[in-house]
């Protein structure tokens, strides 16, 4: 009879990641029930010139990344506060994206028709996506699989109230959980020595680029593809 | 690479000669990279593979892995081929994660008579608690009446595919006189009782095996045989192909792949009594199976029959197995639908 090796036995001898992975632990690296329904104490990043910030441009906010910004208006570094302007001027399934795991035509095409119209007064798509996508669930990005996120958050306090995106970039590094099925955030940052939050978000946008994989056995399920591009490794992850 | 453990999903090798069945292609296979003769079982029908090492076990890395690959292909059922501690493992985190949203089953391809490996009754034991926890959903198995063996079984015989080789192989002409014992040399395989019965036969001018049945020389002419090597695949088909006959008498079998993958080839291959009750009225039944397992005399006269029929009628020939290999994948796709629920 073969020898097991009980050490290569998750489920008999369960590390912290497959643990946390499975019982959707969450200690959020600060809390989103600080967000205060009418007016919201700034996010540490932004604050605008007016002095208040309403709780849709905060959370927004939270989830803002400048350089994504500037990369898609060609102005490449961004301040916080510049970049937030911009997004708010955008609109349309053309608008400008607060985040690389925001997509507003994947948003707009997934949205039932009275929802799109509603969301199409409303400015830039992510404004509806923050207010809303609690009761439509819908995909909003080609990369970001909601379910499998939430399925692996199941029970976390928190997930009823933001969206999964907000939830995923407010994960402690040592407690991160997945938002593609394909792609091992913990994995990739050791790997690649990249730094948390939103990996997900580094690879898209970069790593990619360097031909960076995924997960340990993407070389292997994609070795048919000789020479491997960019491409191939975005196809890939982009869920189905 | 660390935490890169045995995980091969949809190997090239694993995929080379599965069956296309509509409605199964969100179904996936697990199975241990070892075990060749269920490797093959599994490779053969439609649906995913995923090949895992009872060896090397698995790692919370490769759990997540598979479960991140049954997440990104819509896999809506899985079947553990074979159990081990490793697949126990992967089956409890799999039915943590999804629930009865993904349910899974296990299909065993061993004999009672197997049981003097304390393994295998381990394993039985083990799916019983599994199936008794819920992590399993149902147990099949190749072997008929298993349920007389563990009475949770599900009460039908899992049929097992042969190799799709569609247009792969040309007919190919028939070496006269020449038959091929893929056997290991183990009691249960019977490989000395098969080869005394072809070497004996005047009809027989040559045999090729891929084990040499040591000391035998000793008491007959082994001058006939050749010792070829291992083989798999296309060379193997083509070697089974080649042959007026394949011999696969074994003590115990359930489904031997090695029939299977002959039959496939169009060369008819002896075996034990199978006890497949879907094809007792199959005259490829009649002429191939062997009762008297253990008398090279009989073993003989009933490779000689199939040999002069062979010679014979051809085309006869032909037809016969061309038609057994069409209804047992027919019955196999239907059946495997019942076990699974479709």
């Amino acid at each position: 009879m073969a020898k097991i090796d009980t050490h290569t036995l998750p489920v008999r001898r369960i590390d912290k990641t497959l643990k946390n992975f499975l019982s959707g632990g969450f200690r959020p690296a600060w809390s989103l029930r600080s967000l205060a329904p009418q007016v919201a104490e700034p996010a540490p990043a932004v604050i605008r010139r007016s002095g208040r910030m309403t709780e849709p441009e905060a959370r927004l906010a939270a989830i803002l990344d400048p350089a994504h910004v500037g990369a898609q208006t060609g102005r490449g570094a961004m301040e916080a506060e510049a970049a937030l302007e911009v997004v708010l001027a955008s609109a349309g399934a053309a608008a400008v994206s607060p985040h690389p795991l925001f997509e507003a035509e994947v948003y707009l095409g997934a949205l039932p028709d009275a929802a799109r119209r509603v969301a199409a007064r409303m400015g830039n798509p992510v404004l509806h996506f923050l207010a809303h996508w609690q009761e439509h669930r819908v995909a909003f990005s080609r990369y970001f699989d909601a379910g499998f996120y939430l399925r692996g958050r199941r029970g976390a306090p928190g997930l009823d109230e933001v969206t999964p995106l907000e939830h995923y970039l407010a994960q402690a590094p040592e407690d991160r959980v997945d938002a593609n099925p394909l792609f091992h955030d913990l994995w990739y940052g050791r790997t690649y020595g990249r730094e948390a939050p939103g990996l997900l978000a580094d690879f898209l946008t970069t790593g990619h680029r360097r031909l960076y994989l995924p997960n340990p056995w993407a070389a292997q399920e994609l070795s048919a593809r000789i020479p491997l591009t960019p491409h191939d490794l975005l196809s890939y992850i982009r869920v189905k | 690479m660390k935490g890169a453990r045995v995980c091969l999903f949809d190997a090239p090798r694993d995929l080379a000669f599965t069956h296309e069945v509509p409605g199964f292609d969100r179904m996936l296979h697990v199975f241990n990279d070892s075990w060749h003769g269920i490797r093959a079982a599994s490779g053969y029908a439609p649906g995913h593979k995923l090949a895992i090492s009872e060896k090397e076990g698995l790692d919370a890395e490769a759990i997540r892995h598979v479960i991140g690959l049954v997440t990104a292909h819509g896999i809506d059922r899985v079947v553990f081929q074979g159990y081990s501690e490793v697949a126990h493992a992967l089956a409890e985190a799999l039915h943590d994660w999804f629930g009865e949203a993904v349910p899974l089953y296990a299909v065993t391809h061993v004999t009672s008579t197997q049981f003097e490996n304390i393994f295998e009754i381990r394993m039985q034991a083990l799916l019983r608690e599994a199936l008794a926890a819920g992590t399993l959903r149902r147990l099949g198995s190749v072997k008929p009446d298993f349920a007389h063996v563990v009475e949770e079984y599900w009460p039908g015989t899992i049929l097992n595919f042969g190799p799709n080789l569609g247009e792969t192989l040309g007919p190919l002409r028939k070496a006269p006189g020449e038959v091929f014992i893929p056997i290991e040399n183990s009691w249960r395989k019977n490989l000395y009782t098969n080869m005394l019965a072809a070497l004996r036969s005047d009809l027989v001018t040559h045999v090729h095996t891929v084990n040499f049945p040591s000391g035998l020389e000793t008491l007959v002419d082994v001058s006939k045989l050749s010792l070829v090597p291992f083989r798999k695949g296309v060379s193997l088909f083509a070697t089974m192909a080649s042959v007026e006959a394949q011999m696969n008498v074994a003590l115990a079998e359930c489904q031997p792949m090695t029939q299977l993958e002959a039959l496939a080839v169009g060369t008819p291959c002896l075996t034990p009594p199978l006890r497949l009750g879907e094809f007792d009225d199959d005259p490829l039944t009649a002429l191939c199976e062997v009762v008297e397992l253990d008398n090279p005399r009989y073993v003989r006269a009933r490779l000689e029959r199939v040999l002069t029929m062979q010679r014979d009628d051809p085309a006869a020939m032909a037809q016969m197995i061309e038609a057994h290999v069409q209804r047992r994948h027919a019955l196999a796709a239907q059946r495997y639908g019942e076990f699974l629920e479709f």
